[in-house]
């Protein structure tokens, strides 16, 4: 059942710039992100270490502000708003999921109490909306384990666990940070699922940030960030450069072995084709628009 | 809510144990304060009821015959009281020997006299016409159980031509002497026969006896009066009224023990509450530090509620709970624990072993004590749900500068410096209370500067040392600097010690001071207390119980008009007698002796049942007589004159009968010329030899010349005579028209008369009664003198007599006895006419005052910082149980980075060893400090006398238990790093 109420949350990030401020001099983790997710889509932010995916999924979960740009969830630009607000909406229409299962589990306290607690706010806030645990665990696969505690509970079923727990207030945007990581492939399929359903049964828009492609791949959409900047999308088995607002564009990294930094390149744009061509002609880089 | 509220204590039940037992034993310390001071004013009471002397523990009341009493006599009830009630008469009493052998006593009886009088023979007096008699006095009128003697009153006069009828009472027993000191007494001498000793009868057998009786009433007080200081002052006020409209006259010295017990109870009622107060701050301290290290546990959980949006009340009350219910929990089990350590503690340490009992004010306590423990606990956790969701979920924990919270904890410090000064400088000397609180202020502030100032210096030795490759020592000092919570574990062992510090140097000054005041204040082992005689009497039967000197000293007071008192001592005896503590100096007793008394007297003396004067009488004023009068001081003391009626001109011998010189030497103290004329004092005499009835000189002429004659202060209107050595004698003359003052004392004694004083000398002695102005000067000064401490003087006692003693008797005569006196040494004082009245002794005093107010109180200080030093080693061991579930690992993550584990085991143990000894040397210094500016409010004595001051320092024992306490620390961080590494080792 698809209840109109829990549709999911449309994300929109706008030249998201953040710096993070240290003795040694400033780090630029994100320098310009822009990003546009549906609502009740599925994302994978990917990418290598340090390329900001984390920063962007801190961003969106309001634990952090940006130094520049806006965060959009539904119609709320999180940047914007007190912190109390931000406590409410974490309380209700966002869910968050930390890497590391057990970081988002009270160890000594029975799945159903962590649920529980995670529903404190929704329960205050719109109680008729609230859905009783049990449902909750059952449509992440965890009927039976409720009066289990966490720190007894096989891996796979320790992340869903933490899944149910940032679904637990029915929010239409979930954020989970690296689902899948140190899972065997039993276990990852298992979290994959429940994420499946939650996205389907719910309509709740995902956003995950992961390490693995294949995730990436199950999820329908993956972006790539690299640099700080949304480097690339892949989609149904696609990889895409992705325009940003200011106009830039990534190369992909097979382009850029051939274009070293410093190369120079006209645009030439002609029959609905652009082309990048070098400034010797020894490369040209036909780019397509989808559109063309 | 509960669920989870139960799994979080089951889980972390560990720290929900300490919080239980330290909120369990800040209730308990907060309970101990009323409890104990409840318990020790019972105790106080008893002791001071008795110290007190006999009439201060009775309100003595009588009157005549109290015909308006009639049968039934007035019998005021007071409380907590004995009322003793008894008639007597004054009889003379008739035995076999007819009136030859009559002798004196009182008739008498009071409430309960049979079960107070020792039956030696015989039994007591229970029936009508029934006597029992002391057994001396039995002895003296050879009377036998079962005989009857005649008792009737003294005749009134010679007007009275009929004798008053006798009545025939039977001896049924005799009883031994009744002591003095014994209350039931009540200090009345018709009852303990100074006079004349007394026989004990029924109340109608006394009334059969004919003439005057005087009816007693006397109220006895114990310690349970004392209950209630306002009732009993009511019932007395009451009691005494009553017995004015009796027609009673009523004397007590009761208010004086009323002012000193009031006095004690309200030293104890402020020191002892605020004894506790460090205590229960030192549990809300670790408390505080507990919960602290227990919400940096779970910050990670913390974060997790922010993260969810649990409301904030939620969360609060999610954090709270988890100390609040322990902390609540703990009420009960910690006033019961109170309750338990106070009676433990009453019953082993306290005079009396008094009974404690729960009361309202110890309930007050430990709610505030608890209410403290749920506010530490909060602020323990206020900065932890104040922090970003962020910061909480970072495993680093994030080091904050000191910002803010330093700088109000500085000032929060530097203000309880403040505050530490000004209650020390604004309380009395002595009066404990609120002063006593000086210490822990100084030591709060002290700690809480110190704790913040302290990572700089640690930080940069620390940094230095790895520089230079020393990773122990680097690691060490960085922790000191770093670590989470140590400056509140050094603030606790700031305040541990300087309370640990000032309290055991309180004990050790008050107790060094107690025992010199004991010491000073008795003057000898024992003091003996006798009945008032002639000083030439007491110097005598002292000297010849004790011939050698070793044992016994004769002393006496002098009457002074000065703040200054003059104690009168047998200097050729006082060094072997006189305790000697430090208190008085470098100065031995031997050198006060020779400095009191620079040379042996020899005063004129003479043994002869009769003498002959010679006297040349060369002028006289025609028509006028001259007669001659010799002052004798017999061997016992016993004066005698003995008078030439009429000097005839030229020279002769005249006969006078010296009764009181013929057993042995008598002095001769004066030499008076009576001189009766018409008009012109004019007279020239020589007093010549005295001699025996055999011939035999007895006293030169020679030697009367050659003795130092000391002639009354002459004024215009009161001439003396002069004297002058002769070829006869000794010459005296004089020619005037005033009235002279013809008295001359033979007084060998220096002049003017040495006296060794602490603090100021009296201006001058009066002598003769007030008619003589004696001049004194200091031969040596002491800080403190035997018997007046800081405020008196020494003289030799044969000087004073001679000097300044009249024909009256010795003022307050005392025998001092040394430690090693022998055990009959008394009755030979005795059987040399000395009646001892009551005896003192230094041990005894001392007791005394380890029994006191101010000794219950210290006692409680010292007890308090002793928990002190094991709430620091439970704080030290709490940090460490604390550490073992850190969430950044601590030291041990160097251990990725190549550092062994030795050196990190070692940096670990040095790090606390720094912090401890860090500590300690503060809160040492926190106690030089306290002690620089408070001790003066320390209550040393209850009576709050200054006349023997405290030492101002502690003497070098003190720094064994502080010593013992920091090995005790030392070994707490051996056992700590164990268990702080215990987990390390396992999960690594």
């Amino acid at each position: 059942m698809k209840n109109s109420s829990l549709t999911g949350l449309a994300v929109v990030c706008r030249r998201v710039v953040h710096i993070y401020r240290a003795e040694g001099g400033d780090v630029v983790a994100l320098a310009g992100v822009d990003l546009d997710i549906a609502p009740g889509e599925r994302v994978a932010l990917v990418g290598p270490s340090g390329s900001g995916k984390s920063t962007l999924i801190a961003l969106l979960a309001g634990l952090m502000r940006p130094s520049a740009g806006r965060v959009q969830i539904g119609l709320v630009d999180i940047g914007r708003i007190s912190e109390a607000e931000l406590a409410r909406l974490r309380g209700t229409d966002l869910g968050v999921v930390l890497q590391g299962a057990r970081r988002n589990l009270l160890p000594y306290a029975t799945v159903l109490s962590n649920v529980w607690l995670a529903q404190r706010r929704a329960a205050h806030v719109r109680p008729a909306d609230l859905e009783p645990p049990e449902r909750i665990l059952s449509l992440l696969g965890l009927t039976g384990l409720g009066h289990r505690k966490v720190q007894d509970l096989p891996p796979g079923a320790a992340q869903r666990a933490a899944i149910a727990v940032g679904m637990a207030a029915s929010p239409g945007l979930l954020l989970v940070d690296e689902p899948t990581s140190q899972l065997d492939r039993t276990a990852r399929d298992e979290v994959l699922a429940a994420l499946e359903a939650v996205n389907t049964e719910r309509g709740t828009t995902i956003v995950a940030v992961t390490h693995d492609p294949d995730v990436g791949a199950r999820l329908g959409r993956a972006v790539t960030i690299r640099d700080g900047r949304v480097g690339s999308e892949g989609r149904d088995g696609r990889e895409f450069a992705v325009i940003a607002g200011d106009g830039t564009v990534q190369l992909p990294p097979d382009v850029l072995d051939v274009l070293p930094p410093g190369t120079l390149l006209s645009v030439e744009h002609a029959n609905g084709k652009v082309t990048l061509v070098t400034d010797d002609h020894s490369v040209s880089v036909p780019v397509a628009s989808e559109h063309v | 809510m509960t669920a989870l509220l139960w799994a979080m204590v089951r889980a972390r039940r560990g720290l929900a144990v300490i919080t239980l037992l330290l909120t369990a034993l800040a209730a308990a310390a907060a309970a101990a304060g009323p409890l104990y001071q409840e318990a020790a004013a019972v105790s106080l009471r008893g002791v001071e009821v008795a110290a007190a002397t006999v009439d201060e523990r009775v309100v003595t009341a009588q009157t005549g015959d109290d015909p308006r009493g009639g049968d039934q006599p007035l019998r005021p009830y007071v409380p907590g009281m004995l009322t003793l009630s008894g008639i007597s008469a004054q009889v003379v009493v008739t035995g076999d020997q007819g009136e030859e052998g009559q002798q004196g006593m009182f008739l008498a009886t009071r409430t309960g006299i049979c079960e107070h009088l020792t039956i030696v023979k015989g039994r007591c007096a229970t029936g009508e016409r029934e006597v029992v008699l002391r057994e001396d006095a039995g002895a003296e009128l050879g009377a036998q159980p079962g005989q009857d003697l005649e008792f009737r009153a003294p005749p009134a006069g010679s007007q009275d031509p009929e004798p008053p009828a006798a009545v025939r009472l039977t001896v049924v027993g005799f009883y031994q002497a009744v002591r003095l000191d014994d209350p039931y007494w009540g200090d009345r001498e018709i009852l303990t026969g100074l006079e004349q000793p007394a026989a004990f009868a029924t109340e109608r057998t006394v009334a059969a006896v004919d003439g005057s009786r005087m009816r007693m009433v006397d109220l006895l007080v114990t310690p349970s009066a004392f209950d209630d200081m306002d009732r009993l002052r009511d019932d007395l006020d009451d009691a005494e009224s009553e017995l004015d409209a009796g027609g009673f006259g009523v004397d007590s010295e009761l208010n004086k023990l009323i002012a000193r017990i009031e006095d004690g109870e309200s030293q104890l009622a402020s020191s002892l509450l605020l004894a506790a107060v460090p205590l229960v701050m030192l549990c809300w301290l670790v408390l505080f530090i507990a919960v602290a290290g227990g919400v940096e546990q779970r910050r990670g959980e913390l974060g997790l509620t922010a993260l969810r949006g649990v409301p904030a009340r939620t969360r609060w009350w999610l954090a709270t709970a988890e100390t609040s219910v322990p902390v609540l929990v703990a009420v009960i089990p910690g006033y019961l624990l109170g309750y338990a350590l106070t009676a433990l503690l009453a019953t082993i340490v306290l005079p009396g072993s008094p009974p404690v009992y729960l009361n309202p004010a110890s309930a007050l306590y430990t709610a505030a004590a608890v209410l403290g423990a749920l506010l530490a606990g909060l602020l323990a956790q206020v900065r932890a749900l104040t922090t970003p969701v962020l910061g909480l979920l970072r495993r680093a924990r994030v080091r904050r500068r000191g910002g803010l919270v330093g700088g109000i904890e500085a000032m929060v410090g530097a203000l309880a410096l403040v505050a530490g000064y000004q209650v020390a400088a604004g309380e009395d000397a002595g009066a404990g209370g609120i002063g006593l609180l000086a210490p822990l202020c100084i030591a709060l502030g002290l700690g809480l500067v110190a704790a913040r100032a302290i990572g700089v210096p640690a930080e940069r030795l620390g940094r230095r040392a790895l520089r230079r490759g020393r990773l122990r020592t680097g690691l060490a000092a960085l922790t000191l600097a770093r670590g989470g919570g140590t400056h509140w574990v050094v603030v606790l062992l700031t305040v541990v010690f300087g309370l640990l510090g000032f309290a055991l140097s309180a004990r050790d000054v008050a107790a060094q001071a107690w025992h010199e005041r004991a010491q000073v204040q008795v003057g000898a082992a024992r003091v003996l207390q006798v009945e008032s005689l002639p000083a030439a009497s007491l110097l005598h039967a002292v000297r010849t119980a004790d011939p050698a000197g070793r044992y016994a000293m004769a002393a006496m007071r002098v009457n002074v008009n000065s703040e200054t008192k003059l104690l009168a001592v047998d200097s050729s005896r006082f060094a072997a007698v006189a305790l000697w503590p430090d208190a008085y100096g470098a100065t031995t007793p031997a050198e006060v002796a020779r400095q009191l008394r620079p040379a042996e007297v020899t005063p004129l003396a003479l043994t002869a049942a009769e003498v002959e004067i010679t006297v040349t009488l060369d002028r006289i004023e025609p028509g006028a007589k001259a007669g001659l009068t010799l002052r004798l001081v017999g061997t016992g003391g016993a004066q005698s004159s003995v008078r030439v009626d009429k000097l005839l001109p030229g020279t002769h011998a005249y006969r006078v009968a010296t009764p009181a010189c013929a057993a042995g030497p008598c002095q001769v103290r004066q030499l008076l010329v009576d001189l009766f004329t018409p008009k012109r004092y004019l007279v020239d005499l020589t007093v010549g030899d005295l001699r025996d009835p055999t011939g035999k000189t007895v006293l030169t002429g020679a030697e009367l010349a050659g003795h130092h004659w000391r002639l009354p202060q002459t004024s215009a209107a009161r001439p003396v005579p002069e004297m002058a050595p002769a070829a006869g004698g000794l010459r005296v003359w004089v020619d005037n028209v005033l009235t002279p003052d013809m008295r001359a004392s033979a007084d060998p004694a220096p002049d003017p008369l040495p006296l060794v004083a602490a603090g100021e000398l009296p201006p001058e002695l009066l002598g003769a009664g007030g008619t003589v102005r004696v001049p004194i000067t200091r031969a040596g000064t002491l800080p403190l003198v035997p018997r007046y401490g800081a405020h008196g003087a020494l003289v030799d006692l044969q000087y004073a007599d001679l000097r300044v003693g009249g024909e009256g008797d010795a003022q307050e005569p005392e025998v001092w006895l040394s430690a090693d006196a022998p055990a009959d040494l008394v009755k030979r004082l005795e059987a040399n006419g000395l009646k001892v009245l009551g005896e003192r002794d230094a041990a005894g005093q001392l007791h005394l005052y380890q029994e006191q107010a101010p000794a219950l109180a210290l006692l409680f200080l010292a007890a308090a910082a002793l928990t002190g030093v094991l709430f620091a080693a439970g704080g030290l061991l709490i940090t460490a149980v604390l550490e073992r579930g850190r969430a950044d690992g601590g030291l041990a993550v160097l251990r990725g980075q190549g550092v062994r584990e030795r050196v990190l085991r070692d940096a670990d143990l040095g790090g606390r060893f720094a912090l401890v000894l860090a500590g300690t040397v503060i809160g040492l210094l926190a106690a030089v400090l306290s002690w620089a500016l408070a001790r003066g409010v320390l209550p040393v004595f209850g009576d709050g006398g200054t006349a023997v001051p405290p030492p101002d320092l502690p003497g070098p024992l003190v720094a064994a238990p502080i010593a013992a306490a920091l090995l005790v620390l030392l070994t707490t961080c051996l056992l700590a790093t164990r268990v702080a590494r215990g987990s390390e080792g396992a999960t690594s």
